[in-house]
């Protein structure tokens, strides 16, 4: 089986060889890695390649095909691009519909004030939401003109990591 | 003598007071909101009573509350930590009323300090230096000018009340001026309902060097040298150390007598701190005094080797400083590092959350001060603080290269966390030299912010890793729907092997 991972700008392919116990034999983009791999659980994973140690971190992010990996003080995000998301993306695509119009929340906090009504027409850096987390404000914007087709939450509603704010059209 | 103390704070700092109480045979009571019922101080204390809802103003700043659980628990004392209640002169008032021992100094010693311009008069007859500017608040604006005139191009406008940055102008020219303390006073009015404001020289590349003080109620005060605290963000301070990569014996033994003095003029108690500006050649300036213990308080006990939170409670207990000025010896470096729930790479932006797993940093000159466990959620409600790390080596360099190993090690997954930024710190050209002032960060950001070295390898690892947290993730799915009979059934087997117990 075959699968895509994006990473920043870059999309790797990514193919399972061969797992016997700790031995992982994989390859990314036609690179093959022979790795000893556990996990301690909890999505902590020890990987070691020709000797080398990365003691590495995996947190889900946004979805379940998003995750975000720490190695080293290195800090990745990245999508798993499987056959759902690949269906997913292709409706999406043929309704017109962008996942970069979602507005979420990254951290668990309060909604203190939106800005805007749904039929708005935004203009890109414009203020939509504000969110209150540990005695921070934080201001959410407009990345791009647009049409304010969904509002999601509303003043004084707790919020966690990763829940959806604005809908943008 | 103090046998049950109460304490009116959360998070790290609950904890390390309540270890000094251990170590002294006191017995601990903490004191919680909502979100903490799961709280690290709450698990660690002796008694442990709610007092409301999960914003501070419900639960941590309320007197009332706070004053019931000290006499309902029978706490003939109440420590304040820092933050919150800790520099309330009503409160410390409120406890004296009411019989029960503030483990700070005085009520009038904090309000005398936390009025900026009483606190500068006062230093000013006490023959402490104080930054050039007005002994007055500005009533005219056309006096405001000729002493601006005096003084020189830029100023400085503070709110008497202030902190935190809130109803602070700086001024370059003339022309706005006018402008600028009109808008120092309505800040100053509506984030602390007084909207007196004086006028400061602006004093251009600062260093933020402050001094410990100890005194006990018997008049002996004493100084535990300096911390330099320059390392800042938003006035708040990231990285602190001592000594000071400034610092020259005389200035400490001339900056030290200050320090007494000004403690002295406010008859003062228990620990505090002195805090200065000083310019690169070395002229200082009182700047303010934290009528309490400071966050970044451990680097000092661990060069100078003194419990201050000991010495408050001996202090508050009537008892004479353990120590005398001539014992007290730095020996070695120490830097703390704080650590914050927060996102380096998008602005700061804070990140509370769930723990899912920690490792803290072990080894020779290590000490970690926090307050979280494996799946303890951080409540949105608090200080994005979570926890510190403090480093001693007998060098300054071989502190920083302790710093950095035990950043490396340090590890906290669930949540964003400033350990990668601070890692930065501890590379930067200008920290690792000690020449640096309170402009360290905004200098050195693009700097702070480069990724380090990451090649296609490692790239291609962390896709592995990610790669196979989703198979894994995939295959949990799948097992427990097919398995979920055999679950049932154990539930079965257990509620017969129950009832057949009967």
């Amino acid at each position: 089986m075959e699968f895509e991972v994006i990473i920043g700008d870059r999309t790797a392919n990514i193919e399972f060889v061969e797992k016997i116990g700790n031995y992982l034999k994989i390859a990314v983009d036609e690179k093959i890695y022979e790795l000893d791999t556990v996990t301690t659980g909890n999505g902590v994973y020890s990987i070691l390649s020709n000797g080398k140690s990365y003691d590495i971190d995996v947190v889900q992010g946004q979805s379940n095909k998003h995750f975000i990996v720490n190695s080293d003080m290195s800090e990745y995000k990245i999508e798993v691009v499987d056959a759902e998301s690949r269906y997913i993306k292709a409706m999406n695509k043929a309704k017109g519909f962008d996942e970069g119009n979602i507005i979420y929340c990254p951290m668990p906090g309060k909604i203190v004030k939106v800005f805007v009504n749904v039929g708005d027409a935004v203009e890109p850096g414009q203020t939509l939401v504000i969110v209150s987390a540990m005695k921070m404000e934080s201001e959410f914007k407009a990345s791009k003109a647009g049409i304010v087709k969904e509002i999601a939450v509303k003043e004084e509603d707790t919020v966690s990591g990763g829940q959806k704010m604005i809908v943008m059209e | 003598m103090i046998k049950k103390l109460l304490i009116a704070n959360r998070g790290e700092i609950a904890v390390r007071v309540m270890r000094s109480c251990k170590e002294m045979g006191i017995k601990t009571v903490a004191v919680f909101s909502d979100a903490d019922r799961k709280a690290k101080h709450v698990r660690y204390a002796d008694e442990a009573y709610h007092i409301g809802a999960s914003p501070s103003s419900e639960s941590y700043l309320r007197m009332d509350k706070i004053i019931d659980v000290a006499k309902k628990s029978g706490a003939d004392a109440i420590h304040p930590g820092y933050g919150f209640l800790s520099e309330n002169g009503d409160f410390a008032q409120l406890c004296e009323d009411e019989g029960i021992i503030f483990i700070g100094p005085s009520p009038y010693a904090i309000h005398t300090m936390g009025d900026k311009i009483t606190a500068r008069q006062t230093m000013m007859e006490a023959g402490v230096p104080v930054v050039p500017g007005t002994k007055e608040k500005i009533t005219s604006e056309k006096r405001a000018l000729e002493m601006i005139r005096e003084i020189g191009f830029p100023v400085m406008i503070k709110a008497s009340a202030g902190g935190g940055g809130k109803g602070m102008r700086m001024v370059k020219e003339e022309k706005e001026l006018l402008s600028a303390i009109r808008g120092a006073r309505s800040e100053a009015k509506s984030s602390f309902g007084d909207d007196a404001v004086y006028i400061e020289k602006y004093i251009s590349s600062p260093h933020h060097i402050e001094f410990q003080i100890l005194a006990d109620k018997l008049g002996h005060t004493i100084h535990l040298c300096e911390r330099e605290c320059s390392v800042q963000r938003r006035h708040q301070k990231v990285v602190e150390e001592t000594p000071s990569p400034l610092m020259t014996a005389e200035l400490r033994e001339k900056m030290g007598r200050d320090a007494v003095a000004a403690a002295k003029a406010v008859n003062y108690y228990g620990a505090g701190t002195i805090e200065f500006l000083v310019d690169d050649d070395l002229n200082y300036y009182f700047l303010e005094m934290n009528t309490r213990l400071q966050v970044e308080h451990p680097i000092t006990e661990r060069v100078v080797g003194v419990d201050i939170v000991r010495e408050q409670i001996n202090i508050a207990n009537g008892l004479p400083l353990t120590y005398q000025q001539d014992q007290i010896k730095q020996r070695g470096h120490s830097i703390e590092c704080r650590i914050y729930a927060e996102d380096p790479d998008n602005n700061f932006m804070p990140c509370p959350g769930i723990i899912k797993e920690i490792v803290e940093p072990l080894g020779l000159g290590v000490r970690t001060d926090g307050y979280m466990y494996e799946g303890f959620e951080i409540p949105i409600f608090y200080d994005p603080m979570i926890s510190k790390l403090i480093v001693w080596g007998e060098t300054r360099q071989e502190a920083i290269f302790r710093m950095r190993r035990v950043l490396d090690e340090y590890k906290i997954s669930g949540v964003k966390t400033s350990l990668s930024f601070l890692r930065s710190i501890m590379e930067t050209p200008a920290f690792v030299d000690g020449k640096y002032n309170t402009h360290f960060i905004e200098e050195n950001i693009d700097f702070l912010l480069s990724k380090r070295n990451c090649d296609k390898h490692c790239e291609d690892i962390a896709i592995i890793a990610g790669f196979i947290e989703y198979l894994s993730k995939l295959e949990k799915i799948q097992p427990t729907t097919q398995f979920e009979v055999y679950f049932n059934k154990w539930k079965d087997v257990g509620r017969i092997k129950a009832a057949m117990r009967i």
